[in-house]
């Protein structure tokens, strides 16, 4: 065991072994494993260790199979390299941020620490050890220290320990536990897989305990490897315990640099210029506009540079030859370029604005149509605000970026080249002290447009943090004025606007400090022109004062792209952050997909499974007992219906099996089946295991069970929110995956417990599921829903608007409008989850009379905090903690005194109390 | 000299109770004394059989850290709680405070040298009270206040780090964790 995961020769910790200068082979020289020590600490360690002969190494059985091809030169066969195997920890023995080297020889354990470690600077500490991506190399250490020696032969095992924040390495030896060293769970991963190379043999020789010696940690060991990996496991249950870490699935498990926090995917492993090219592909189809765009922009920027050398002219020639000809072509050259350029700017303008409002457009109409095919899951993992504000802000960010940004920097390049290639030509002098503070400017821009940006970092944060108060407050100022905390919220908002007014101070200071002197830096550029250019003019060195002229004139317009340039990297950086926020949307397959996928998978996944004994255990009414048999018993007589797999249902209106084998249109009968349903939202947690249940069309079951048993979880597999983790589910006998996901969820009615009712009319609201509905109809589903009566009490009736909130309605007002809005769109099977929970017993009644006209005729689960309501019940399902414990009529339940028995007692006296 | 008494099993009375909801016993600092076994905790309630602690865990790490201590087996089942650490004796206390330190490593952060941010992922290069050390930051939730003036910081790997004042780190420093707060 644990031999195959050996790490193969040639790993990085070849080279460092030293094949450069072919050092003379000594037979010992061993063959790490595990991560590579410096040859510093190998020759240090080989002192210590001298020509060790594994053959002869007391507790060395022989190398394992992968080892043997370490073998060298021809004395091979007489001497084997012995194996060492090595783990670089990043805490030392004084609990700092240090190397510690942990060496397995065949012999001993070591622990070495460079000298003076505690000492040592992040050349030492620093990324080279807490990650796998290359990094500088360390600054290697050339005098060690042994910390720790524990001969191999005393050595019972080694195991893990994972804390918070920490971990450590133990040895449990003959006579007592040691700790060897410490890590940080930066290197937790590391150390696990490091364990798990060690081969097993050289603590299994000294595997039984002495006598007398107890077993301190109590661990118990493992049959194989003697390497314990303690700690997390055993506390999975609180949460608050740190996990052993498997892998690390915070970081990219490529680059192993840290995923962003809106993302499982590594940005910088997926092709930057791929990025690029996405973005650009964005304004392909708008191509002959933004060509268009861009030779404006070059056009206008060429003739910005026109006017200033017209002023040589003006200077040297028209002044000096009262040349008024020539001055008149020159005025009339500057009135032609200005108009130009009036003209061409405003036509530029509107086409940006035109080309980035397209794009923007196309990518949020692209988002949000993708955003409504995403499964559940992806929302689950995702904050509601984070989401919206990649629509609406990060779009934008990629507008700007595309239509501003990309031809601007262009249009920069090509301004310096030009203005550099005219000033040269010019005087080359002149230019070269005109253009030499070019960098420096350059950096100081830099330098201070970083520090600016955090300034408003911060502000916009601050921004964040108050709208944050507000959207958290208004909404439930009820709960505020109850608990009256009115003073204390009017304190907290004042407190964070004053934080923001200080923070846009902050910002105005430092803009307001860096403009001016940026200003001044560059004046006295100019007054350097001056001075030195006067001087040539003055003695008469071939420059002219137009030409002087020229140069300042230019000066000024060559550093406004410097400045710009200078931060053109954050341009990009903000790009692409944007960018990866939207593609990570757009990458995440969207539930058609996954469906198709199923389609593909799913009939040969049928055909692997063994047709289940004819069960169904679960649908029997049983005299309860605590656990559903999984025997062999009767079917259910009367509402047995034709089983044959799969069975396409063949009523008037009955889905049609189209030619991709999935089931599109009509209505189905509504009889609903789990197989073996398990279900997890995340790693080994079952929210459900093993289910088995039947569930005839036209019957009412009632799910009930406390909460978090389950329940929501089971009826959310049934419109597929999310799919099962093991088994499946059948409606009318074919397995979900068939199903084409709109016509199945036509089929599905779902009422909640908090009834979201869309901003819009109450008329909209109705016939949301069912846009073709005429007035009467609406209306109609209003009277069975009991919800009639109130509407017509309104000003504006069924067009009353309901707010986002649904105000100005109550609870059980929009929980009917929500069951009419059931009701109409008229489904074959009806979930109810905790549908009357919210709401009064005066409503409640009303709602119940709903509920059962609705209910009638159509498959239902009902799941209900309130025993009384399921009265009705055809069957009552009882889920504790993920699985079926008891199912049967009511009156069953009650009279075998299982868990409903209790539940309904309880709630009984509750209320007689 | 721990393992002069690790035959003894484990507190009856420590297991979880016939109704199904486990009682815990509360031991006042007074009622327990404290050893160090090992790298371990042997916890002897008076009048009681002692009891191997794996693990000392502080229920509210930042906020009260002080005021209770959960005590638990290699399984992670609960053996009991501490309150009124103030009334251990002094060798009980300096064995919990060195299990405690053991447990919980969470280094000061006393300069920040470097800052940088790239896709919300925070790169800072810090100098702690245990030496220097370069963190990667998933995103700024995971840089936090947890009380007046301190602040938690939480890297992609999940070590944690302590600015136990921010007002007192240089303004450099300061400036750069103010920013994502
Ligand atoms: N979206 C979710 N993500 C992760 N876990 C969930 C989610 N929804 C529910 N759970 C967990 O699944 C279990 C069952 O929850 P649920 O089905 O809502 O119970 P019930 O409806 O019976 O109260 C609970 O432990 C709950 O914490
Ligand atoms: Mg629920």
């Amino acid at each position: 065991m644990g031999m195959t995961s050996l790490r193969p020769l040639g790993t990085p910790g070849e080279h460092q072994l030293g094949r450069r200068d072919e050092p003379p082979r000594s037979k010992g020289r061993p063959t790490c494993v595990g991560d590579p020590l410096p040859e510093t600490l190998l020759t240090f360690l080989q002192s210590h260790e001298p020509l060790v002969n594994a053959a002869s190494a007391p507790l060395s059985s022989g190398p394992p199979q992968a080892m043997q091809l370490t073998l060298q030169g021809p004395e091979a066969g007489v001497c084997a390299n012995p194996t060492w195997y090595t783990f670089c920890s990043d805490i030392d023995h004084t609990d700092h941020f240090a190397p510690a080297w942990v060496v397995c020889t065949p012999v001993r354990l070591w622990v070495v620490e460079p000298e003076s470690a505690a000492s040592s600077s992040d050349g030492r500490t620093g990324r080279g050890l807490q990650l796998p991506r290359p990094s500088r190399p360390a600054a290697p250490a050339t005098a060690y220290r042994i910390v720790l020696e524990i001969p191999l032969a005393r050595l019972l095992r080694l195991q893990v320990r994972h804390l918070f924040g920490n971990g450590y390495l133990e040895a449990v030896t003959t006579d007592q536990t040691i700790a060897v060293v410490r890590f940080s769970r930066s290197r937790a991963v590391a150390v696990e897989a490091w364990l798990h190379q060690l081969p097993a043999e050289w603590t299994a020789a000294a595997a039984k305990p002495p006598a007398g010696v107890a077993n301190p940690a109590g661990q118990a060991r493992l049959p194989a490897a003697a390497v314990v990996s303690s700690g997390p496991r055993h506390h999975h249950s609180r949460n608050r315990a740190p996990a052993a870490p498997a892998s690390n699935p915070d970081r990219c498990p490529k680059c192993g640099r840290p995923l962003p926090p809106w993302s499982d995917q590594c940005p910088y492993c997926i092709n930057r210029r791929q990025v690029l090219g996405r973005l650009l592909a964005y304004v392909r189809p708008y191509w002959p506009q933004a060509l268009l765009m861009s030779a404006l922009l070059l056009v206008i920027t060429a003739l910005q540079l026109v006017p200033t050398y017209l002023t040589k002219l003006l200077v040297d020639q028209v002044f000096p030859q009262r040349n008024v000809a020539l001055l008149i072509k020159v005025v009339g050259a500057m009135l032609a370029i200005h108009l130009v350029q009036s003209a061409l700017g405003g036509t530029r303008g509107y086409l940006t604005a035109w080309l980035g409002q397209r794009i923007v457009h196309d990518l949020r109409v692209q988002i949000y149509q993708h955003l409504q095919r995403l499964p559940l899951t992806f929302y689950d993992r995702r904050h509601t605000g984070a989401i919206m504000s990649r629509v609406t802000g990060d779009t934008p960010n990629i507008q700007n970026f595309l239509v501003n940004s990309v031809p601007q920097i262009l249009v920069w390049l090509t301004t310096l080249i030009g203005i550099g290639l005219i000033l040269f030509t010019l005087d080359p002098v002149l230019a070269a002290l005109t253009l030499l503070p070019a960098p420096l400017v350059a950096i100081a821009t830099r330098r201070f447009s970083r520090r600016v940006r955090r300034v408003y970092q911060r502000a916009w944060r601050r921004n964040s943090d108050l709208n944050a108060v507000l959207t958290d407050t208004i909404p439930g100022i009820a709960v505020v004025k109850t608990f009256t905390r009115e003073e204390y919220e009017a304190e907290r908002f004042a407190a964070k606007s004053s934080d923001l007014f200080h923070q846009y101070l902050r910002a105005a200071r430092l803009e307001n400090v860096f403009g001016p002197s940026m200003g001044f830096l560059l004046s006295l550029g100019s007054i350097a022109i001056w001075s030195y250019g006067g001087l040539g003019v003055i003695r008469g060195g071939g420059l002219t004062l137009g030409d002087l002229m020229v140069f300042v004139g230019y000066m000024w317009q060559f550093y406004g792209p410097v400045q710009a340039l200078a931060s053109v990297s954050a341009m990009f950086q903000q790009a692409a952050t944007a960018a990866e926020r939207v593609f990570e949307i757009l990458d995440t397959p969207a539930e058609r997909l996954l469906e198709e996928a199923g389609a593909r998978v799913s009939p040969q996944a049928a055909a692997d499974r063994p047709v289940p004994p004819a069960t169904d255990a679960a649908l029997l009414p049983v005299p309860a007992t605590a656990t559903i048999p999984s025997g062999p018993s009767k079917p259910a007589s009367a509402t047995t219906t034709n089983r044959s797999l799969p069975a396409v249902p063949v009523s008037s209106g009955s889905p049609a099996a189209s030619h991709d084998g999935r089931l599109y249109g009509g209505t189905v009968r509504g009889e609903i089946e789990f197989r073996h349903v398990s279900f997890s939202y995340e790693g080994d947690e079952y929210a459900l295991r093993d289910i088995n249940l039947r569930i005839h069309a036209g019957e009412m079951v009632g799910l009930v069970g406390s909460s978090g048993s389950g329940k929501t979880t089971l009826v959310n597999l049934i419109p597929r929110f999310y799919e099962p983790t093991a088994g499946e589910i059948l409606i009318d006998g074919v397995p979900l995956r068939q199903w084409d996901l709109p016509t199945l969820r036509r089929q599905i009615g779902i009422v909640l417990q908090e009834p979201f009712l869309f901003h819009g009319t109450i008329g909209e609201n109705i016939a949301y599921g069912n846009p073709d509905a005429t007035p009467l109809d609406v209306i109609r589903a209003a009277q069975a829903a009991n919800a009639h009566e109130f509407i017509m009490d309104l000003p504006d009736g069924y067009d009353s608007v309901i707010g986002e909130r649904g105000v100005g309605l109550s609870g059980g007002q929009r929980q009917r409008i929500s069951i009419a809005r059931a009701i109409l769109k008229n489904p074959r099977i009806l979930i109810l989850d905790e549908a009357t929970s919210a709401v009064d017993t005066e409503t409640e009644k009303l709602i119940q009379e709903a509920l059962a006209r609705l209910i009638s005729n159509r498959t239902t689960l009902a799941i209900a905090h309130r025993l009384s309501t399921l009265r009705n019940a055809d069957r009552i399902v009882v889920v504790d903690n993920g699985t079926l414990v008891e199912s049967g009529t009511p009156e069953q339940l009650l009279e075998s005194g299982g868990q409903f028995a209790y539940l309904w007692h309880l709630q009984t006296e509750l209320s007689r109390a | 000299m721990c393992t002069a008494i690790a035959t003894v099993t484990r507190e009856p009375s420590a297991a979880a109770a016939p109704g199904g909801v486990s009682t815990v016993p509360v031991w006042s600092g007074e009622q327990i004394r404290l050893q160090r076994c090992g790298q371990r905790l042997l916890a002897i309630p008076h009048g009681q059989p002692p009891l191997h602690v794996d693990r000392a865990v502080c229920p509210f790490p930042y906020t009260a850290p002080q005021d209770i201590i959960v005590f638990m087996d290699d399984e992670g089942t609960e053996l009991g709680w501490l309150v009124e650490l103030d009334r251990l004796d002094v060798e009980s206390r300096q064995a919990l405070e060195a299990v405690l330190q053991q447990e919980y490593l969470m280094p000061r952060i006393e300069r920040i040298l470097t800052a940088k941010e790239e896709f919300d992922i925070i790169t800072w290069q810090v100098v702690t009270d245990r030496g220097t050390r370069t963190i990667e930051i998933r995103g700024r939730r995971n840089i936090r206040w947890i009380g007046p003036g301190r602040v938690l910081v939480k890297d992609a790997d999940g070590n944690r780090y302590e600015i136990p004042n921010v007002e007192q780190l240089d303004p450099q420093s300061r400036d750069i964790v103010d920013a994502e707060l």
